[in-house]
């Protein structure tokens, strides 16, 4: 008898092992702390966005009493890195808004027993890593940048 | 009868599953050696650039040169340091779920899992614990 090609492609790799108890649950506790992890980092960000901005008008509002301001060099430093920060500030949240469509979506998953929706959930975990490894790639140029540019400060500032 | 025998059991790592899962595993082991570079680059780097600027500043006593060379400390070599268990853990659950995927093993499934759930809770309470420093560098901005 030849197998049935469609359910040869849609046989679980483990069986029956997601029903299983300790699975099951690391699989919950993992969408839960993802949740949880999403939130304070969403929360995080949002502060040093806004710490950011206020460092940035205090200095302005400084700048504008004293008189006195950055060099050519500095000013363009700071903005060109502070852009980069923001962008990866801005990107991060997207990188937690992914690990909380998981974290909701695994629990559905689990609650439900709904198989597309924890194909949905890894999915979208997925995406959440790739996402993530895009902008820490662009969080380290950025580092770099600053490192190189305080290294030549002395000599074109 | 057949129906609801399948409709209990058809909850798994199916092969999209399973795809969805190979791909996962491999950013997800990527992404903990590039925040390990990080990390690293991070420590060097950082304290040398901090280090660069405080030897340009003329302090006039100790205690303001010890509390910039503790907040370097801090910021450079501390708060890195704590980030190594998380990118460890994500490399070890990494290598668990691509050894049981290979294997079928459904332990080594469970035990990735504990990895990577080790990871995302480690990282949530540091992370919501840095919201007082990060308070902290608010105010004083």
């Amino acid at each position: 008898m030849k197998p049935d090609p469609i359910s040869e492609n849609n046989s679980l790799l483990f069986g029956l092992d997601l029903n299983d108890e300790a699975l099951h649950h690391e699989l919950r506790q993992s969408a839960e702390w993802g949740r949880k992890m999403a939130v304070a980092a969403i929360v995080l960000q949002a502060l040093l966005l806004i710490g950011s901005f206020s460092s940035f008008i205090t200095y302005q509002s400084y700048s504008q009493i004293t008189g006195r301001g950055l060099s050519r060099f500095l000013v363009v430093r700071e903005l060109a890195i502070g852009t980069l920060h923001l962008i990866s500030g801005i990107g991060f949240i997207f990188v937690a808004v992914y690990f909380l469509r998981y974290a909701r979506m695994m629990k559905q998953a689990l609650d439900h027993g709904e198989q597309q929706m924890l194909v949905e959930s890894i999915r979208k975990l997925r995406a959440a890593f790739q996402i993530s490894f895009g902008f820490s790639i662009l969080s380290a140029c950025t580092f770099i940048a600053s490192v190189v540019s305080t290294t030549l400060y002395p000599l074109v500032g | 009868m057949r129906g609801e025998y399948q409709d209990i059991f058809s909850f798994g790592i199916d092969n999209t599953a399973r795809r969805h899962l190979e791909t996962m595993m491999l950013w997800m082991k990527v992404l903990g050696m590039v925040a390990l570079i990080a990390i690293g680059l991070t420590m060097v780097g950082g304290t040398t650039i901090a280090m660069q600027w405080m030897a340009r500043v003329n302090y006039h006593d100790q205690l303001t040169r010890n509390i910039d060379i503790a907040s370097v400390g801090m910021v450079y070599v501390l708060f890195p340091a704590l980030f190594i268990f998380p990118a460890v853990s994500l490399l070890r659950s990494a290598r668990c779920s691509i050894a049981a995927l290979k294997t079928n093993d459904s332990n080594l499934l469970g035990k990735g899992l504990g990895h990577q759930k080790n990871a995302f809770r480690y990282t949530g309470i540091l992370t919501a614990l840095l919201f007082l420093p990060g308070m902290l560098l608010l105010l004083v901005a």
